[in-house]
């Protein structure tokens, strides 16, 4: 049993394709096996929302009269890149605010801006013979800009590490607040309903694979940063993950605010809450069988956050069910655990893509390229203590 | 008789921060536990209490503190959580002492059990969204 992309594209023209959230996919082939659902469903919908930090949108203001060529700029306090075209930007989600920190960031910049906010842009440059300006304050929204592109480097992390921390002071980190002497455990997934948990060999996604991006049209473009696919096989045959992620892209002005919003991590910085919906094409049992894969099988390592090396040590292997469960027990001791990514939110995503899928108003893109194996990851060497 | 709790913060004046008071409550057959106080003699005090007891002796105890000069607030919600703001994203949880913030385990939205609250306030600055205003803020 196979179907190609276009067969199923077909389906959904027509009103005729069977398609399933990720969770439900998992559910049913539980109770019906694979082979049945694979010949049953068409699309899986998979989705994720959480803390994605790099994130940040590309953004062109027009030209002024007279021209500047913009050197530093600042939205609402925050400052964006100044190393582009005259009137281009990036503008991080990460990036402080000069007088709020970390409580408006770049992050705060991009979520107002979908929100259609007024926001005060100043620029400043040296001035050239042909972009005379030297100088501009004024305020801008959304639907000013020529374009305004949300352009992530790196989203929608396959498999994350959960975090503790044996030490016997608080840590404030992007893993939340972490609580001395293994007070809690922190970890970011959807889980079962997370998109590159559901692709692991990425057979379906690739470059151009369209998708839901904060509720509108977005595209993946690229390998994510640091991505790495190296899975290990454990024991009982059940595979542990990597982290490979990917690079979206989608345009800011077709996004809706229930599916993104601007963070403070506590002592950290702030940070920008990505939501992402993708389709997945049930080409085959084999895939089917990757999608039918739930909780109680997709793992992460507890790694300690007090430790500030770039390889911890892992202090336990977890399934995602245990981490959701609530409770982990460590070396006797039993530990809560919480979740940093709304599983909530994330399901509201699969829903719409499944909503849209079946209305017909969302079909599926074949992939253009496909995305590049990785199996390690390059550290950096610096120089001296 | 049903013995309730009433979570109730009290401001006292300058000139009273230095007499018993407090203690007298039990006169009126209440128990209180303090969850907070920032008193030092001479300054304005603040004191977070949960009190216990029926109804009527709550009444009484707390008719007591304002005859003595004492401001009295009553909380019903201990934190304000912005609906429009929250994420469900579970971060709270993970610093709430007394399990007063937890995960519905079913549908993953936030649960908030105003009994349990212990005003720690830790929730608030653990928020990503910013979506929780500690009750602290709005008297102190």
């Amino acid at each position: 049993m196979s179907k190609t992309i276009q067969e199923i594209n077909e389906k959904i023209k027509k009103g005729k394709a069977v398609v399933f959230t990720a969770e439900e996919a998992v559910a049913m082939a539980k109770e019906q096996g694979i082979p049945a659902c694979a010949k049953k469903i068409d699309v899986v919908t998979a989705a994720t929302f959480g803390a994605m930090c790099s994130s940040g949108a590309m953004l062109n203001f027009g030209h002024s009269d007279p021209p500047i060529r913009m050197s530093e700029i600042t939205l609402n306090g925050v400052q964006a890149y100044g190393g582009l075209a005259a009137v281009d930007t990036y503008i991080g989600a990460t990036q402080p605010g000069e007088e709020k920190g970390a409580e408006y960031g770049g992050a705060h910049v991009i979520e107002d801006l979908v929100a259609g906010k007024e926001i005060e842009l100043c620029a400043r440059s040296g001035g050239t013979d042909c972009y005379t300006a030297k100088e501009i304050r004024t305020k801008i929204k959304l639907s000013d800009l020529n374009q305004a592109y949300m352009f992530n480097p790196r989203n929608a992390y396959q498999n994350y590490s959960a975090a503790t921390n044996t030490s016997n002071t608080t840590k404030k980190t992007y893993m939340g607040t972490l609580l001395p002497n293994m007070g809690n455990i922190t970890y970011s997934t959807a889980g079962e309903l997370s998109p590159l948990l559901k692709d692991p060999k990425l057979r379906t996604i690739g470059i151009g694979t369209k998708i839901l991006l904060c509720g509108g049209e977005g595209f993946v473009v690229f390998e994510g940063t640091q991505a790495i696919n190296n899975a290990a096989e454990l024991e009982n045959g059940d595979m542990h993950y990597a982290g490979y992620t990917l690079c979206v892209i989608g345009d800011l002005k077709g996004m809706k605010s229930a599916y993104l919003k601007a963070a403070t991590f506590e002592g950290y910085g702030s940070s920008l809450y990505v939501g992402i919906g993708m389709p997945l094409p049930v080409i085959d049992e084999d895939f089917m069988a990757d999608l039918a894969v739930s909780n109680a099988h997709l793992y992460t390592n507890i790694f300690d956050y007090s430790e500030s090396k770039r390889q911890r040590k892992a202090l336990k292997r977890v399934s995602y069910a245990e981490l959701r469960s609530g409770l982990v027990e460590i070396n006797g001791k039993t530990i809560r655990t919480a979740p940093l990514s709304s599983l909530y939110k994330a399901r509201l995503i699969a829903d719409e893509l499944k909503e849209k899928i079946l209305g017909g108003a969302f079909v599926m893109t074949e992939a253009v390229s496909k995305l590049p194996v990785r199996d390690s990851l390059k550290g950096l060497v610096t120089e001296g203590k | 008789m049903e013995e309730t709790h009433e979570k109730v913060g009290l401001e006292f004046p300058p000139e009273k921060t230095d007499k018993p008071i407090v203690t007298n409550l039990v006169k009126f057959n209440l128990t209180f536990n303090i969850l907070k106080a920032y008193v030092s003699p001479g300054k304005t005090g603040y004191i977070i209490l949960e009190l216990a007891g029926t109804d009527a002796n709550i009444k009484k105890g707390l008719d007591y503190l304002e005859n003595e000069g004492i401001i009295v607030k009553i909380y019903t919600d201990s934190v304000i959580r912005y609906e429009e703001k929250c994420m469900h994203c579970g971060a709270c949880t993970s610093v709430c002492p007394s399990g007063a913030l937890t995960m519905n385990r079913d549908t993953w939205e936030l649960e908030f059990n105003m009994d349990k609250c212990l005003l720690c306030g830790h929730c608030v600055r653990a928020c990503p969204a910013r979506a929780i205003k500690s009750f602290d803020d709005t008297i102190f």
